[in-house]
């Protein structure tokens, strides 16, 4: 039973996404709040969602703030962020603070189920202005960064795939491999941006720029 | 002459009573907020609370407030059975369910003795070497080490029994184990047992405690009575007296080397070999009684089953009352007649003698002129005299002689006063002051120059004037007449009701407004505003140790003149002690000059509501001094914890709370504080709590101390330290910065006017289609995903198909709005930006269509700006020749390129779709390229060859 939670300040699109995740066979959303604040208060006291949808512009602390408590306590916890921006600064600065992935809100109603089971099944979204993103972001680290963070070859290969614009069968076709595999890859990738911006933010505190 | 045998009558008709007094205990239980009435267990914490185990929770208890623990607050059973404060403060709680330990308010359970939750934990006890010992109901003693472990020890392994129920140590290192099958004793690691064969009275043993004189030596309460361990071996106490019941459940230890019992049939004291018992009858809430504790001021705490917790006070007070067989509790006089048999007067309840175990009554049906009796006095010819509201009596040698009308024709006798020349004057109300000889009586009434017909009492000073206390003042009768005093010469009030001339031949009265003493000009008073407990003094005496006491509408006040005009601020505060019903008198309201001194210097008080008989020997004051405490600091209402608080300015409504903790009489203990810049002197209250309404900013410094009724002023200080903030509009860096701000702003705007109209009009831009996405697209948003919602039910598919339309209608609408708002938006303006949308875009739109698309977008500089209407008409010249090819191409690739040398650019977009089907049809499309390229100062050329192919010249700058 995969249990998901939900953050989200309008009320109608967070009822309707919460009762259609409740109706789904296999998954359950005990949960569906207004704020950040009212989440944490939540993962305090009760059993922790596979997975938490979440809005970026919320009342009171912002998603992006929000992912970082959220990851930084419940590391196990997958995020996607639903976003009414088809806007990649918003949306990298998000994966950076710890989302596995992003739904833009009026993806439809069966696409954000998929979307969560494939996350679930380890499969996680790229596209290819976010995999440039993720390029940049790690050439930029490249000479002051230790070699766990840095991307792997295949990771390189991957991401270079992505902003050729290939899909994830043919990024698989080219370096044959399975899909499957390209996905771990892909949130292999995820979880070394947040590791990076971790450090960054770290490394950015002692330089006294924050 | 009428005289009326009264031996003849007591031997026929006095009623004797055995008597019962009862002693000062106050209890605690449901109705003062205890949770149950059942208390197992007390003890006393370092910070001198009070721990109460009962059936049904656990209780703290501060003097005036419980705090209540139960299974909500984490406990693993509101059934509680013993108590334990280890030596970090820590307060340990064996309940039904194991044991659990309680620091400041909050509950722990600790993981390591979750071995001992199936049991019920009733004796806890942590040893010389710090590691616990939990004695459970029938599952042996459990040892809980240090290091964590668990260890238990039943009669397998050599303890007498399975139920114990308490445990001790020795000097030497022994842990001793009540149990219900004898005492063990383990040491070097063995048990040795100890039953009836070792000469204990019993083998149920309820309580084992260390001597506390000697640390070696032990007190075991058994289930036949009291034993002993001298070290050596044990025996039974057999007391010169009865025991009050044989079951004895715990003992605890007072002063002066007493040992009480708790047993289940009341309390018994142990002193001299010899047990004084107290049950129900004597005050006692409940007579099956389960604990018992001695707290720091000397008060015993007794646990009961059903009364809750009765504290008993100390035996100074000895109460009687219709209940302990006066036949009236309005009690007015006492007199000791010559055979030393006590006498007590009553407002209607005539006389009773007293001989210190029973009561024999004397009442108008055996004689006695009237039930209502004033004044009871004993004279030098072994005359007892009795002044009644109807007249006037006296009894001597058995016999007594009642005045006829002739002979003393007034009624009202308040006093009656033996001169040393033997006469006797006669006090009335009303009736004025009667001077009684042998010969006949004369009478002296305001007409002679009293004040008033109102006399309440007379007293001879050292030189033989006769002083008079009346309603109107007091008089002083010299041989031309009367010396008046009243209010101008000193007197609080000119109802005086008691005089006496004081040893040292001083006057002092008590009156409706205070006492007062005379200097030998005028009066100097004493009254509630110096500490008396009441306005309203019925009576002043002066005992043999010299002390006065004052009798109030208020309770009773111990003066100590000496400490009262001492210059040491110490004594001054002990000079006036209180006693009220809270402290075991038995009422507050005293009767008008109802006290006398006995024999045996005990004082007799008489009251509206009984007799109080005071022994000064057994009272020692209340000589622990509180340990105050700041309780809470409120700011506005909220409440702050730390001692270092900074608040805002606007949080200048500062309420302290603070509190001491004594039991002797916790409504006795009085306060003073002060708040350094604002208190000059130090503020006194009996209030727990200190406002300051509206304190200006600054750093401020509260303190507080406490002093219990008996005048000692708590060692500690307790202290808190805050500062308030000036509002931000007085500080100076505040006034510089708004000075800069105002400067910069106008420098700015002067400098800017011009760009900053163009910012506005770019902004605005933004602003309108930010808001028509956000309200529109999320409306729409809202609609698609109900839409999704419905065609999850079941309904047939012409609907649904309707359904999943106008799911798609809005997605694209919001997409749209998506797009635009993407391109008018400033910050997305590097070429990398446009390309990443455009990727993105084909991703989206291309991909599922299996179209191969190769991009060219190599030579570009990612990072380069590009102005927002060349962005903008570029993107949307995009979209529409890519959902052309969408839409009519029947190719299989996409060629898309773009090139730039700075300053302008081409831009490329060629499809392998064969040409004809669709290009009708584009021509609206196509007419919008054009509009677009030309809104970009650009150009657009289209043509068909080898498919469709568009090329696109613009310029990278705006002009």
């Amino acid at each position: 039973m995969a249990i998901v939670g939900i953050v989200e300040d309008n009320k109608k699109i967070r009822d309707l996404i919460q009762r259609y995740l409740d109706m789904q066979e296999g998954m359950q959303c005990p949960v569906a709040t207004d704020t950040v604040e009212e989440m944490l208060e939540f993962l305090e006291e009760h059993q922790h969602p596979n997975v938490l949808l979440m809005d970026i512009q919320l009342p009171g602390m912002s998603g992006i703030k929000g992912m970082e408590i959220i990851k930084s306590k419940y590391p196990d916890i997958d995020i996607i962020m639903l976003t009414v921006y088809h806007d990649s600064h918003k949306i990298f600065d998000s994966l950076k603070a710890g989302a596995s992935g992003y739904l833009l809100k009026h993806t439809s109603l069966p696409e954000i189920k998929e979307s969560i089971e494939n996350l679930l099944k380890g499969g996680a979204p790229m596209s290819p202005q976010i995999a440039r993103k993720v390029i940049t972001h790690f050439n930029d680290q490249a000479p002051k960064k230790n070699e766990d963070s840095m991307l792997t070859s295949r990771e390189q290969d991957i991401v270079n795939g992505l902003v050729d614009g290939l899909s994830y069968k043919m990024i698989a076709d080219r370096l044959d491999i399975s899909i499957d595999t390209v996905r771990a890859h892909i949130r292999n990738i995820y979880k070394k941006l947040h590791v990076n911006s971790k450090a960054e933010v770290i490394a950015k505190s002692l330089r006294g720029e924050i | 002459m009428k005289f009326i045998s009264i031996l003849f009558i007591t031997v026929f008709i006095g009623l004797n009573s055995v008597y019962a007094q009862t002693y000062p205990f106050r209890t605690y239980s449901i109705e003062e907020g205890l949770s149950e009435s059942v208390v197992y267990d007390i003890i006393q914490d370092s910070d001198g609370f009070i721990w109460l185990a009962t059936g049904f929770g656990l209780n703290k208890f501060d003097g005036y407030s419980f705090e209540t623990f139960f299974e909500d607050h984490g406990l693993l059973s509101s059934q509680t059975n013993t108590i334990f404060e280890a030596s970090d403060g820590g307060i340990w709680v064996g309940t039904d369910n194991g044991a659990q330990v309680i620091y400041g308010d909050s509950v722990h359970t600790y993981p390591d003795l979750r071995g001992l939750e199936s049991h019920s934990v009733i004796s806890i006890y942590q040893d010389s070497n710090g590691e616990f010992w939990f004695g459970t109901e029938g599952s042996g003693v459990w040892h809980y080490f240090g290091d964590g472990s668990l260890e238990v020890y039943t009669t397998n392994n050599g303890l007498a029994g399975n139920q114990v129920r308490a445990i001790t140590e020795t000097i030497d290192g022994s842990l001793w184990f009540a149990t219900r099958s004898g005492v063990s004793r383990l040491s070097n690691g063995n048990f040795r047992s100890y039953t009836q064969a070792n000469g204990l009275p019993e083998n149920r043993i309820r309580d084992i405690k260390v001597d506390p004189i000697d640390p070696n030596k032990l007190w075991v309460a058994t289930r036949n009575g009291l034993a002993h361990f001298d070290g050596e071996s044990f025996s039974a106490i057999n007391g010169t007296s009865e025991l009050v019941d044989q079951k004895v459940r715990a003992i605890t230890f007072g002063e002066n080397n007493d040992i009480w019992l708790a047993t289940e049939g009341g309390i018994s004291l142990y002193r001299n070999n010899s047990f004084t018992n107290f049950g129900t009858e004597e005050g006692l809430s409940a007579n099956i009684v389960y604990s018992a504790m001695s707290d720091r001021e000397g008060n015993i705490w007794f646990g009961t089953l059903g009364g809750g917790a009765s504290l008993l006070l100390g035996q100074y007070f000895e109460n009687f009352d219709t209940e302990s067989g006066l036949p009236n509790n309005l009690v007015t006089s006492f007199t000791e007649d010559a055979n030393g048999t006590m006498w007590i007067g009553s407002y209607g309840g005539g006389l009773v003698s007293f001989d210190g175990s029973e009561f024999e009554y004397f009442y108008t049906q055996h004689g006695l002129p009237d039930n209502r009796v004033y004044h009871l006095s004993t004279d030098s010819k072994g005359r007892t005299w009795v002044g009644m509201r109807d007249g006037l009596a006296f009894i001597q040698n058995g016999e007594m002689y009642e005045f006829s009308e002739q002979e003393f024709p007034f009624r009202k006798v308040r006093h009656v006063n033996e001169t040393t020349a033997g006469t006797y004057w006669i006090s009335t109300y009303d009736e004025g002051l009667i001077h009684l000889k042998d010969d006949g009586f004369e009478q002296f009434t305001s007409e002679d120059g009293l004040p008033n017909n109102t006399v309440l009492v007379t007293a001879e000073d050292e030189e033989g004037n006769l002083w008079i206390a009346t309603y109107g003042g007091v008089a002083k009768k010299t041989s031309d007449g009367f010396e008046l005093y009243s209010l101008q010469d000193g007197l609080p009030n000119n109802g005086i009701m008691d005089l006496i001339v004081d040893e040292s031949g001083t006057v002092w009265i008590a009156s409706f407004g205070g006492i007062a003493w005379f200097d030998g000009v005028q009066f100097i008073e004493i009254t509630d505003a110096d500490g008396l407990p009441g306005r309203v003094c019925y009576f002043i005496e002066q005992d043999s140790n010299g002390i006065y006491w004052v009798g109030t509408n208020a309770g009773l006040a111990r003066l100590d003149i000496d400490k009262y005009y001492s210059n040491d601020e110490v004594e001054q505060n002990q000079a006036i002690q209180i006693l009220q019903s809270d402290q075991g008198l038995i009422a507050n309201e005293a009767n008008l000059g109802a006290v006398y001194e006995d024999a045996d210097k005990n004082l007799w008080i008489g009251t509206v509501d009984g007799v109080s008989k005071f022994y000064p020997e057994e009272y020692r004051g209340n000589q622990v001094p509180p340990r105050v405490k700041i309780t809470d600091f409120r700011a506005s209402g909220r409440s702050f914890q730390s001692n270092d608080i900074t608040l805002d300015y606007d949080r200048d409504f500062i309420q302290i709370d603070f509190s001491a903790i004594n039991f002797t009489a916790p409504n006795l203990v009085t306060y003073r504080y002060r708040m350094s810049n604002i208190d000059p002197e130090w503020q006194y209250t009996t209030e727990r709590t200190a406002r300051y309404p509206s304190l200006p900013s600054g750093k401020y410094t509260f303190e507080v101390q406490a002093q219990n009724s008996s005048g000692v002023w708590s060692f500690n200080t307790a202290t808190i330290d805050f500062s308030l903030n000036p509002p931000f509009w007085f500080t100076w860096w505040f006034v510089s910065i708004i000075v800069i701000v105002i400067a910069g702003i106008l420098y700015l705007f002067y400098r800017n006017y011009q760009y900053m109209q163009m910012v506005d009009i770019e902004r605005m831009r933004v602003r309108i289609a930010s808001d028509l996405h956000d309200d529109v697209g999320a409306s729409l948003t809202e609609v698609a995903l109900q839409s999704d919602f419905l065609q999850a039910s079941s309904m047939d598919s012409e609907f649904k198909n309707s359904l999943t339309q106008i799911g798609q209608q809005c997605r694209k609408i919001v997409t749209s709005l998506d797009d635009i708002v993407w391109s008018i938006d400033a910050r997305n303006d590097t070429l990398g930006d446009l390309t990443d949308r455009m990727q993105d875009y084909i991703l989206n739109v291309l991909e599922p269509l299996n179209f191969e698309v190769h991009y060219n977008f190599d030579d570009l500089k990612m990072e380069e700006k590009i102005p927002v209407p060349v962005k903008e008409n570029l993107y949307l010249i995009f979209k529409e020749a890519i959902n052309n090819i969408a839409k009519y191409s029947n190719g299989d690739k996409v060629d898309i390129g773009m090139k730039s040398n700075g300053s302008s650019f081409t831009f490329v977009i060629h499809d392998n779709g064969t040409t004809g089907k669709g290009a009708k049809k584009t021509g609206q499309g196509l007419r919008n390229m054009q509009m677009r390229a030309q809104r970009m100062n650009g150009s657009v050329d289209i043509t068909q060859n080898d498919g469709f192919r568009i090329e696109l010249k613009g310029k990278l700058t705006l002009n």
